[in-house]
Order: structure tokens, then C-alpha cells, then sequence
């Protein structure tokens, strides 16, 4: 907002305090990150009194400082950084890291990664895949990092032009251009909705009617592969290339029409794809932005309102409508601004509780307080995020967000193990070659051996430590939180009984146990 | 009851069949049987494998050839297999409609069509939780090689909880290790060289004691998950898995003849691990060089790909059906082969064949079931069942009958009601029985 405005805005606030509506003068005052916090605070707390719910106590510093630096850079913070935020004594301390992570790279580099995932297939057979996931991901940097509203980034990749924008255009080389995966990925991507059931019959449960899918397909025929010629060679190829499809495995010849049953509006000489985005824009507006504000609940929630996130549909409803439309009508307000969105999300009330039960509560009860968010749920930590965690507390020097292709390098191996998409976090499972692999694998054995680990050879040598304060370094770089009495209780009486020249060796048994906690494998 | 049961033994050698017995004599009831599944992923085609149509257009380049049971022809590709017709229950009228990879994988691996929020549990686990013994360190169901890319949820154990979970061995189906051997072991079993047993153990206990406050204030699935992980691993670790992912001990000749690459060799595997009380192993044939995945799905070029599959398919099963009959192990051991579904009679513009689901074969074999015959038919062109057509669920219902669970049999699912083994429509098909 420029200086002149502000000053204008402040002097019609005063004028209007002298009138003396204050409730409107909160609200003008408040930025979209706030309103969105509100809203969601007044939603939830309606549904827990509705409940019957009593929430979570309030999370510790050092649990939300973990959370978030999992949930906004992948990664767990380092010891250094828990200190320096414990020893914080600002009040506005939560908010303000906040602020800082979403300014680092690799909050970029991360969440990069995580909408890579949402918009293109895990697995493809196209020939190239490997080179267009890194493309790809690229793209989705440079968005990021300049911030760039969910809608631009949503026109750029639906209008992409496969000469200029060729990162983007990776959207489209690895489904091979074909326009029913492409329909079927804008679907799900931008409006949470499955309709590829419908590309080879009307189902009978589903809204979709296969005409309905394949008129939507229709706006992707257009051949975009760069090669338009100009002038009356290029008006004549853009008049007699396709705009038309016909249905595979019928005769039956569709144009292209959006998913409402609308048609576009566009001469012959326009790209479909730029309606596309328009309806995308207007028309779909709500439910793209409810599509968004949903999925990235389940990011700092692990579940979605709506579950599974790219499900919308008559036979999914919503945990909790008002809940919804609280955050639709944030995206909405925030004008599809992610770090605005973010700020807001992290800053409610619900990302604030523990994931610890009360002494009285039953796991019954305790379970309902999970799926209604009054506790926060224990999360599985993806690949990228376990990898890069396993790698801070090691001290370890991989490549944290290898892309390259052909290489298959212990990191990727252990990558590739933990590597379950498509599962919500609160889902996934674990498997006894995971146990395997933290138990004897390579990276944890190497950095839980005395030769092998310079982590832990710096804990042990840095001259006139305690033992006490060696075992708070061990924790703060694992768990990432000060040990409690419990625990000073359990290892130190373990180091103190083994013999002298064995010490060494115990304190690489306790960062053995650490690594291998569910405290650090999970999110909570 | 031990003596019943022994009297039913041809004879041969006891040695695989003894342990079990010993075990089966504890429990109430017959003894349960083993089961080896065979998973052809990709969709195979029936026509070019068992409900040949020579003679037919349809047929492409292919002819039949004369099994070891007169009447009954299969595929040129498969002359092993051919001699092993007495064993084998083929079936060609399955007739389904999940023409989907990855609806049709979940829908033939667990006899349900996908459904949002219930978790459908694999029918490996399903068996390995109903006859699987409890007591032994080996898990109930391991599951080699398999590409699980199309539906990982039709692999696991889904509502039966992580205790039922296989244990995978051998993935890395796109450009694995060239190492046979190493990728068949399972990753990670040995303690690091600095780590002795007893060690390892200390370490265990105090990750316990430091766990369990954590564990205390958050019921969770995802920890109680991790938590059957761990024990589970340690039982491995401590008994080194009994061996039995050591091909080394096998004698050259028969590594060679099972064939010397990953289905071969993963057959092989699976002989052994049966033989060390392992309930139910899925071995899945992916590619003819065990490198890609989408082997069967052979939308182009089918008759080349159908002759590099086939040759890794014929030696390996018939190798298989040999192995265990030769250990005196084929009576106590169900052997099923499928894919997810079949492909296009007709053949396509790339000498291809697509998706098909209206008339499509599998074979069932070994224990229970009766061999040396044809189920149902499908017409001259192959286009459509015309006798004896059955659902994909009817087929799992005969599997579990010849293993010894009852198909009707009910667990509890994820959503709060029980669920059985198999839908209760499905009707096991009373002719493939022994």
C-alpha cells in the first residue's frame, strides 16, 4: 500500500473512530492471514462445543517450533535454532518464525516438492518422465519464491505455451499431451474432483457423464506443441486444428464444453485453454479456492475436511461445513496469496494444540479428538522430510533434494523406501524394512558409530561439557527439545553404569535410541 | 488326528511336509495349506497363454500346442507348463469389469472394487492372517518383486492392521540392482559390524522405556504401526530370518533350471520360504529382464513381448510345480496364476492388444485343487464367455476353500463392521476342487 493511501486510509479511520464503529475498524485493520485465523478459530470452536470437545492443552515452544519448520521447510530445525527460540522472550515469537521460515529458501525448495506431487502422476511410463519432474519443479520455484497467487500459477500451467514456457510445459510432456489425463489432472489439481471414472463410462454414483468428461477434454485437443506457424499459415492451422474430439470406442464427435455444462465463448483464433482459465477463474472460482484452502489443511493437519482432498463429491462430505467455507472464503479474501494462507493456518488456535492426550482421556474419545482437530493428529513425516530430518540430526553431508536422474545413491534408496503417495499422513503405515532401515541401515549406523560420526565425535569432544549438557545437545538435535526428568533419569543412569572406556560407545547407543523414537519419525 | 492326516501322504519326501504337520497337529481342523500366487502385472493375454484360438484371426502368428492332458491345448510359449496340465485348473471364463490398472490390481488382489474409507486387506493377508501361525518368526506373507505403482493399497493388509502386513523383498522394479541375489535378500537384515546381538538388544530396551511415555498420551495408528514394525524386524534379526533368503544354499543345476533371473530365482524363494512355514507368497512376473515394470500389458508389439515373457514364465512355474512335487510339498501347496484382468481378442494397429475384462483366464494348481482339467468356455472368437462364467471373487472363494479358510469368514474392518474374506455372493467354484 503506498504512503499517500495509508495516510487516507488513517485519516478515514479516524473519522470513523470519531463516528465510533470500531468493530469495522478491526476488521479493515486486520491483513487475510488474520481473518482467515479468526474465522477458523470461531468455526472450530462451534463444532467442539458442538461435540462435546474439550482441546489439547496449548503446544509447547520447542513441539510448534518443530511442526512448523517440518511443515513450512521439510525439515526439523537444529539444535541451535530450538536454543535460540526457547531462550526467546517475545511474546509474538510463534508469529514471527513464521515469517522468517516462509522468507527461507527452503521453505521454496520444499513446498516446491510438495505441489510437484499434487500436479503431476507419481509414477509415469512416458519416455523422458525423470527430466520433467525436475523441469517441473523448477517452474514451481520460481512461482514460489516470487509468490506468486495460486490462480497465476494455475493461467500459467493451463495456458502454457510449450515454446516459451517450457518448465511449466512439463504439465504437459509427461502425460504425453494426451487430453483426457489432462482434463483429469486439472480436475483433481485445481477443483478436487475425480471425474476420470467417467473417461470410459457414466458412472452411475458419480455426477459425471463420459460426454460431460470428454467435452471437458475438448479444451486440451489443440495441438500446443509449439510448432504455430504466423500469419495466414498460422490463422489457417489455428482454424482446422482440433477443437473437436471424438469419444474413444464410439462415433459420437464432442466440443469442448467446461464441467458446469457452459459454453465457451471464443473466436476461432484463441486458444481454448485461455477460457479454460478464465472459467477456472470466475465460474469455478469457489470451488477451486475450496479445492486449495482443503488441501492445504491436510498440510499442517494431516487430513483434509475433506478426505481424501482431491475427492469433492456428493458422497464425501465435508468433516464440518462451516469449517470449509471459512477457509474458502479466506482463499477468496486472501486472493489466493500461499503465504497469506499459510501465516493464517499456522497462526489458529487448532495447529497450536498438542498431539498429547489428557490423563483422564480414553482412546475412544481421544480418537474423535484427532479427526475433529481439537488434538493435533500424529503425522507421518514424508520421505523428503524424514530424509532431510535423519540427515540435520546426523550431521550428515547428502544432498537433501537430489532430483537427478539415474542416480541411485543410498539417499535415494532410503528415500524411495519411505516414498508412499497418495496415503493421507494420518494414514500411512510402517513397514518392517523401514524398521530395517533405521535400525542397521547404513546412514543411522555410520552416524551412530564413534569412527564414523563427526556429529557425534563433536558432541563427545568439545572440551568441559557435562554429561548432562552433552545429553541436552544429543536431544536438542534429534527430538529437538530439551530432555525431561524421565529422560535424564533413563540415559544417565545408563551412561553412568556402563564401564570408563565404554562411554563413548553408551553415548552412541542413546543417539541410536533418539534416531530411532517415534518422537522423531513422526510429526506431532 | 495325526495319524488321519499322515495316511493321506503319497510317497516322498517328509521334509517339507513334516514340520507343518507337527504344527497343524496343535491346531483344531485340517491343516491349511500354503499358497503361491503368481502375479502377472499388466493384464496378461488369454488368448496367447491359455484359451488359445487357433485357426482364428484372433489368434495372431500364435498356434497351440498339446499339453500333457489330451484335449486340453495352451499357448505355443508355455511347453513346460504344458507337461505340468495335470496339476493345473485352467479357467477361462472369468468375466469382470474393473478395466482400470489400478481399480482392476486393487479389485483382483483383495476381491472388492475399491471403495473410499474402507481399507480392503490383500488376499495374501487375508489368508496368511486366518492360516498363518503366529508363533513363527517368518512373517505370514511375503510379497517379492512386486510393482505396486498401480494401487499400493492393493498390496498390504489394509484393515487387518500392520501385524498382517507382507514384507516386500525385491522391489526396485525400474532399473534395480543388477544383482539377483542381493535384491532378494532382505534389505538391512544384518546388525552393523560394530553392533554385536546382545548390544542391539540393550539399545532395544531402552527404546522401549523411552518410547513408552510418548506412546502413552497418543493412540495412533501410525504408532501403533510402527510399533509391530519394530517387533517385527527384531524377530527377523535375531533368528537371520532362518536362512531363508539364501539362494547360495541351492544346488547350481536347479537355479539354473528355474532360470537365472528375478521371477526365476523369486520362484525359487518362494519354495523356500513355504518350506519354513511362510503361509502365502506372491511373486510377481513384471518384465521378462526384471528391470521394467508394465511387462504384460501389451498394448503393442504383444507377440514379441508375449514370447520374452513366456520365456521367463515356463521354465520358472514348471520348475516350481516339479520342485515342489519332487519335496513331496505340491499336496500341501495351492499355486495361482492371474493378472488383473485380460486382453483384446482382436488385435490392434501396433500388433497390440488392449484392456479386456468380458472373457479372461486364470489357473489355479497343486493342493485342493483338481488338476488336469478346463473350466467354463469362451466362443470361437474369444470375445465372450459362453459356459461356465464366473466373477473374479468366485475364483479367490476357491482359492481360500483349497488352502482350508472359509471364504464366508468375517473380520473386522476399518469402518466399524465386519467384513468377509470374500464377497458373499462369490461362490466357490465346486468343480476346480479336489
Amino acid at each position: 500500500m503506498t504512503h499517500i493511501a495509508r495516510m487516507i486510509r488513517l485519516g478515514t479511520i479516524g473519522v470513523l473512530l470519531v463516528i465510533g464503529s470500531r468493530a469495522e475498524v478491526r476488521a479493515d485493520e486486520l491483513t487475510g492471514a488474520q481473518r482467515l485465523t479468526q474465522r477458523v478459530n470461531a468455526a472450530l470452536t462451534a463444532d467442539w462445543s458442538e461435540h462435546a470437545l474439550t482441546p489439547a492443552a496449548v503446544c509447547s515452544d520447542a513441539a510448534y517450533l518443530r511442526r512448523l519448520s517440518l511443515d513450512l521447510r521439510g525439515v526439523i530445525p537444529s539444535a541451535a535454532e530450538v536454543r535460540e527460540f526457547l531462550r526467546d522472550p517475545s511474546v509474538t515469537k510463534r508469529r514471527d518464525v513464521a515469517n522468517d521460515y516462509l522468507g527461507q529458501s527452503s521453505y521454496v525448495v520444499f513446498q516446491a516438492t510438495r505441489w510437484r506431487d499434487v500436479m503431476l502422476p507419481d509414477q509415469s511410463s512416458s519416455p523422458g518422465a525423470e527430466f520433467y519432474r525436475p523441469m517441473f519443479t523448477t517452474f514451481l520455484r520460481q512461482q514460489l519464491a516470487a509468490n506468486t497467487p495460486y490462480d497465476e500459477i494455475m493461467r500459467t500451467i493451463v495456458t502454457a505455451d510449450a515454446s516459451e514456457d517450457r518448465f511449466a510445459s512439463a504439465f504437459y510432456f509427461i502425460r504425453e499431451m494426451k487430453p483426457e489425463e489432462l482434463a483429469s489432472a486439472t480436475a483433481r489439481v485445481f477443483l478436487g474432483q475425480r471425474i476420470e471414472c467417467a473417461q470410459c463410462h457414466d458412472h452411475p454414483m458419480d455426477e459425471w457423464k463420459q460426454e460431460q468428461f470428454w467435452q471437458f477434454a475438448t479444451f486440451y485437443a489443440q495441438r500446443i506443441d509449439g510448432s504455430q506457424q504466423t500469419g495466414a499459415a498460422g490463422l489457417a492451422q489455428k482454424f482446422f486444428s482440433r477443437k473437436t474430439l471424438v469419444i474413444p470406442g464410439t462415433e459420437q464427435v464432442v466440443r469442448a464444453r467446461f464441467l458446469d455444462g457452459e459454453r465457451p465463448q471464443h473466436g476461432f483464433d484463441k486458444d481454448p485453454r485461455e477460457s479454460l482459465a478464465d472459467w477456472l477463474a470466475l465460474a469455478a472460482r469457489p470451488q477451486m479456492a475450496a479445492a486449495l484452502g482443503n488441501r492445504m489443511w491436510q498440510q499442517f493437519f494431516g487430513r483434509g475436511v475433506i478426505d481424501p482432498v482431491d475427492d469433492f463429491g456428493p458422497a464425501n462430505p465435508p468433516l464440518s461445513q462451516p469449517l470449509l467455507d471459512a477457509l474458502t472464503q479466506s482463499v477468496l479474501e486472501c486472493e489466493f496469496d500461499l503465504r497469506q494462507i499459510t501465516l493464517g493456518l499456522v497462526a489458529t488456535d487448532a495447529y497450536q494444540l498438542s498431539s498429547a492426550t489428557s490423563d483422564t482421556e480414553d482412546s475412544t474419545a481421544a480418537t474423535i479428538a484427532e479427526t475433529r482437530f481439537s488434538r493435533m493428529p500424529v503425522r507421518a513425516l514424508s520421505a523428503e522430510q524424514l530424509f532431510a530430518s535423519v540427515a540435520r540430526a546426523t550431521g550428515g553431508l547428502f544432498e537433501v533434494e537430489a532430483d537427478r536422474p539415474f542416480a541411485r545413491s543410498d539417499a535415494q534408496r532410503f528415500r524411495q523406501l519411505f516414498r508412499e503417495a497418495g496415503t493421507a499422513p494420518v494414514d500411512r503405515e510402517s513397514s518392517v524394512l523401514q524398521a530395517l532401515i533405521m535400525m542397521n541401515g547404513g546412514i543411522v549406523a555410520d552416524a551412530t558409530s564413534v569412527a564414523e560420526s563427526r556429529l557425534l565425535r563433536g558432541i563427545l569432544e568439545i572440551p568441559g561439557l557435562t554429561r548432562q549438557q552433552r545429553l541436552e545437545a544429543m536431544c536438542l538435535a534429534t527430538v529437538n527439545r530439551m530432555p525431561t526428568d524421565e529422560d535424564r533419569s533413563l540415559f544417565l543412569s545408563y551412561l553412568d553404569g556402563v564401564p570408563k572406556g565404554e562411554t563413548d560407545q553408551a553415548f552412541a547407543d542413546v543417539y541410536w535410541v533418539l534416531l530411532n523414537s517415534s518422537e522423531f519419525r513422526f510429526n506431532h | 488326528m495325526l495319524r488321519g492326516a499322515a495316511s493321506g501322504l503319497a510317497a516322498g519326501s517328509f521334509s517339507g511336509w513334516l514340520p507343518r504337520l507337527a504344527e497343524a497337529a496343535l491346531q483344531s481342523g485340517p491343516p491349511k495349506r500354503a499358497c503361491i500366487l503368481l502375479w502377472m502385472s499388466g493384464g496378461p493375454s488369454q488368448i496367447d497363454t491359455f484359451d488359445p484360438k487357433p485357426g482364428h484371426a484372433n489368434a495372431g502368428p500364435l498356434e497351440a500346442i498339446s499339453t500333457s492332458v489330451p484335449g486340453i491345448q495352451i499357448g505355443q510359449h508355455l511347453p513346460q507348463v504344458a507337461q505340468r496340465m495335470d496339476d493345473l485348473c485352467v479357467i477361462r471364463s472369468v468375466n469382470s469389469r474393473e478395466g482400470d490398472h489400478g481399480r482392476a490390481t486393487y479389485y483382483v488382489h483383495t476381491g472388492y472394487a475399491p471403495q473410499p474409507g474402507i481399507n480392503y486387506p490383500s488376499i495374501g493377508a487375508l489368508v496368511g492372517h486366518d492360516a498363518g501361525q503366529p508363533t513363527r518368526s517368518l512373517p505370514n506373507f511375503v510379497s517379492i518383486a512386486p510393482f505396486r505403482a498401480f494401487n499400493p493399497g492393493a498390496f498390504g493388509a489394509g484393515y487387518l492392521g500392520p501385524a498382517q502386513a507382507p514384507l516386500f523383498v525385491g522391489e526396485e522394479a525400474v532399473g534395480g540392482t543388477a544383482d539377483i541375489d542381493e535384491r532378494l535378500k532382505v534389505a538391512n537384515l544384518d546388525l552393523p559390524g560394530h553392533v554385536s546381538l546382545a548390544a542391539f538388544e540393550q539399545r532395544r530396551r531402552m527404546l522401549e522405556q523411552f518410547n513408552s511415555r510418548f506412546h502413552q498420551r497418543r493412540p495412533s495408528r501410525l504408532i501403533a504401526s510402527q510399533k509391530s514394525a519394530y517387533s517385527r524386524a527384531t524377530e527377523l534379526i535375531n533368528t537371520d530370518a532362518e536362512g531363508a533368503f539364501n539362494l547360495d544354499h541351492e544346488p547350481e543345476a536347479l537355479r539354473e533350471q528355474y532360470g537365472r533371473n528375478v521371477f526365476g530365482q523369486s520362484c525359487l524363494l518362494a519354495r523356500r520360504l513355504v518350506e519354513r512355514g511362510v503361509q502365502f507368497v506372491e511373486v510377481a512376473l513384471n518384465s521378462a529382464d526384471g528391470r521394467n515394470p508394465f511387462g504384460w500389458d501389451t498394448h503393442g508389439q504383444n507377440f514379441d513381448r508375449i514370447e520374452e515373457l513366456c520365456g521367463v514364465l515356463d521354465p520358472g512355474w514348471a520348475t516350481l510345480m516339479e520342485d515342489l512335487s519332487e519335496r513331496g510339498m505340491l499336496d500341501s501347496t495351492c499355486v495361482a496364476w492371474m493378472g488383473e484382468f485380460g486382453r483384446t481378442p482382436r488385435i490392434n494397429n501396433g500388433m497390440g492388444r488392449d484392456h479386456f475384462t468380458d472373457a479372461w483366464s486364470m489357473v489355479l494348481g497343486g493342493g485342493g485343487i483338481q488338476g488336469g482339467q478346463v473350466i467354463g468356455q469362451t466362443n470361437a472368437a474369444g470375445t465372450r464367455v459362453t459356459d461356465g462364467e464366473v466373477s473374479v471373487p468366485d475364483v479367490l472363494a476357491t482359492l481360500c476353500t483349497a488352502v482350508g479358510v472359509d471364504p464366508q469368514k468375517q473380520n473386522m474392518s476399518n469402518v466399524g463392521r465386519p467384513i468377509r474374506v470374500v464377497d458373499p455372493e462369490a461362490v466357490a467354484i465346486e468343480q476346480a476342487l479336489a
